[in-house]
């Protein structure tokens, strides 16, 4: 760095940042003290950890309802199919068997903000939450009836934030 | 309300406020959205940094509350958009930005004149220089600090900050501080 950009440096700290208006200092201060009161901040945010991890095993639980439920109308559309008819075919072949898979879809509903946290070993991580609607669609194609089944579904995602 | 929470934390704010106002200031072009900001940052931190364990309350290190102000801004700036949509869609009148509040501290005529000449100044500069000359002639970082802070290599946040000054400098020649 040259003389003049050092120069030019110092008489840029010759000023220095205006103070914090008072009714903001007070407000902050202020709010700091009522989200410490409310207890809104670390043990929630250890919660929300641990909350995430809770959800992860009924996660896997709701995956296994929607493949048991899967498993089951394929069964039961299966059930008097003759051996060799392609399994695209034994539904609509068949008189005995009457729900159909017709559609699948994966629903993008929102992102949000979750803030800042703090992991166990005190690391800072941001976290954003994806929140899907799961929909199943199955058809008896001899009455027209349908069975709907939706299921919401979460993702958070705790992306590693540096501050050395 | 905890004692060290209290006295440790208004010390620390009391310190480091008027750096943290100031950087929020660059981030948002209108007053009212950087005292938001600031006041958003300060409580995520609160929320994420302290902690309960042992009941100790200690406030964060710098650079964090500067990430965290950064990530406020971000989200508001979403926010304001979506916001601005959804009124130019309802035929709502968006109000014009009302001008920043001073940014730096100043007791006479000429220091008056300096700091909104620089304030316009640093107006000009574009974001990714801006950002790295606050944080480290005001924001007391180091260009290690303020690689991790803005996601950047220390190498590029030095070249940036000699780019802002050299361009800080041209924009100020007129009015030379």
């Amino acid at each position: 760095m040259t003389q003049e950009d050092k120069d030019f440096e110092a008489s840029l700290r010759e000023l220095s940042p205006a103070e914090v208006p008072g009714a903001l200092q007070s407000q902050i201060l202020e709010s700091l003290e009522t989200a410490y009161e409310e207890g809104r901040q670390p043990t929630v945010v250890a919660g929300t950890i641990s909350k995430f991890r809770f959800l992860r095993p009924l996660a896997v639980a709701a995956a296994i309802l929607i493949a048991a439920t899967g498993v089951f109308f394929a069964v039961l559309n299966n059930l008097d199919t003759h051996p060799g008819t392609p399994p695209g075919t034994m539904a609509m072949t068949s008189n005995k068997v009457p729900f159909v898979p017709v559609h699948a879809e994966n629903i993008f509903e929102g992102v949000e903000d979750e803030g800042l946290f703090l992991t166990g070993e005190k690391m800072p991580v941001h976290g954003v939450r994806y929140r899907f609607s799961d929909s199943f669609k199955w058809e008896n194609p001899e009455d027209g009836s349908i069975i709907k089944m939706t299921i919401p579904s979460e993702r958070l995602y705790l992306l590693p934030v540096r501050t050395d | 309300m905890n004692d060290d929470l209290s006295s440790e934390w208004k010390e620390w704010f009391r310190i480091n406020g008027t750096k943290l106002l100031l950087f929020a200031r660059t981030q948002t072009n209108i007053e009212a959205d950087a005292q938001d900001i600031l006041q958003d940052a300060m409580l995520r931190l609160l929320k994420s940094y302290g902690s309960g364990e042992n009941d100790k309350w200690e406030p964060p290190p710098l650079p964090l509350a500067y990430t965290a102000l950064r990530h406020a801004a971000i989200d508001l700036a979403r926010k304001n958009t979506r916001r601005t949509r959804r009124e130019q869609n309802s035929d709502y009148l968006v109000s014009a930005h009302d001008p920043a509040g001073d940014w730096f501290g100043t007791s006479t005529l000429e220091e008056k004149e300096k700091s909104s000449a620089l304030k316009q100044a640093i107006g000009q500069l574009p974001g990714n220089f801006r950002d790295v000359l606050v944080l480290k002639i005001w924001g007391d970082l180091t260009f290690s600090q303020i690689a991790s802070t803005l996601e950047i290599p220390a190498n590029t946040a030095a070249s940036r900050y000699r780019y802002a000054l050299e361009a800080l400098r041209k924009i100020l020649k007129p009015n030379s501080l």
